[in-house]
């Protein structure tokens, strides 16, 4: 006998990442995730951009195979801030982030971040249930990577070109970058930054206010 | 199992990995299939119909963008089948 199941393996993901959606809505949280290669630059621009942000109510969820460095360097410019250590898996999934926005204070924050792991692969299959997903890409890992990961730019929200002080010392081709990032996806919202210089940060972060604020009204 | 070409679940790790869960357990001599399937769409701009190949996933025809990618990032099990 033949039983048809069509039953999705990340569903149980998804069901998670729904719930943590509405309770996001009912409380009026931006969630951002943020993906990128492990130094990609996310822990530096999570400093930057809750120093840019301190008139909010911020908080954060560090995820790290194992440490708490990360969660240390940001605690001083954050409310709240909760470290995961996943003790080798490469990824956050939907159902942890729903216990601790269950057990944690995150829902009185207005901006909840995640440091996803250093990974552009598997974090990029793993909805958590944000409102808005960005990758990071750092000049000195070159132009080409969207090309060579493009799932991880074609489910974001957002890219991230960090550490732009080091343009004049990498072969990084932002006109490329642009049109293939076009191509992938057209509604990919793209930002420069460098935390070095503070280059592209006021953009990024007025673009983060005006996001929280459509969500607040809606 | 269906695993959607878009899905980054290889076929080689999924048996591996179900051949080795079964070991000792009353599924030991199950046999186990996994198709992958080709992610398609129709064209939004000329109805052309496409398959979705990274790293563009855009229409060979006219370049237009694939409207979305979801369909082939599917894994599930399909069916099974036994007495
Ligand atoms: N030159 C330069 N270095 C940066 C910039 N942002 C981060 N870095 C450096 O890149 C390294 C990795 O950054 P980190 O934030 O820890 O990356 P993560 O692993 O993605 O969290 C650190 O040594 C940072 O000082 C930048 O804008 N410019
Ligand atoms: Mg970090
Ligand atoms: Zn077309």
């Amino acid at each position: 006998m033949r039983v048809y199941l069509a039953k999705e393996l990340l569903e149980a993901n998804q069901n998670n990442a729904g719930e943590n959606r509405s309770l996001l809505r009912a409380s009026g949280v931006l969630m951002v995730n943020l993906i990128g290669s492990p130094g990609s630059g996310k822990t530096a621009l999570l400093e930057h951009t809750l120093k840019k942000l301190s008139g909010y109510r911020t908080a954060v969820i560090e995820g790290d195979l194992y440490t708490d460095e990360d969660a240390r360097r940001l605690s001083s410019w954050c409310n709240q801030i909760v470290q995961i250590n996943t003790e080798g898996s490469c990824h956050l999934e939907a159902g942890y982030i729903g216990h601790l926005l269950a057990q944690e204070n995150l829902l009185s924050a207005e901006l909840l971040f995640i440091e996803n792991i250093g990974n552009l692969v598997c974090p990029a299959e793993f909805d958590l249930g944000e409102d808005i997903r960005v990758v990071l890409l750092s000049v000195t890992e070159g132009n080409d990577k969207p090309r060579k990961y493009p799932l991880a730019f074609k489910v974001a929200d957002a890219a991230v070109v960090t550490k732009t002080d080091l343009l004049p010392y990498c072969d990084f081709n932002l006109n490329q970058l642009n049109e293939d990032l076009r191509k992938i996806n057209e509604n990919l919202a793209l930002f420069t930054v460098s935390t070095k210089t503070g280059e592209g940060l006021g953009d990024w972060c007025k673009w983060l206010e005006k996001l929280l604020q459509r969500k607040r009204s809606a | 199992m269906i695993a959607g070409e878009l899905s980054s679940a290889s076929n080689r790790a999924l048996m591996f990995a179900l051949g080795n869960l079964v070991k000792g357990t009353v599924l030991s001599e199950a046999n186990f299939e996994v198709s992958v399937r080709e992610a398609r769409e129709k064209c939004r701009a000329c109805s052309r119909e496409f398959r979705l190949a990274p790293p563009f996933f855009c229409c060979p025809a006219c370049g237009k963008p694939a409207s979305s990618i979801e369909e082939g990032r599917k894994v599930y099990i399909d069916y099974y089948e036994g007495e």
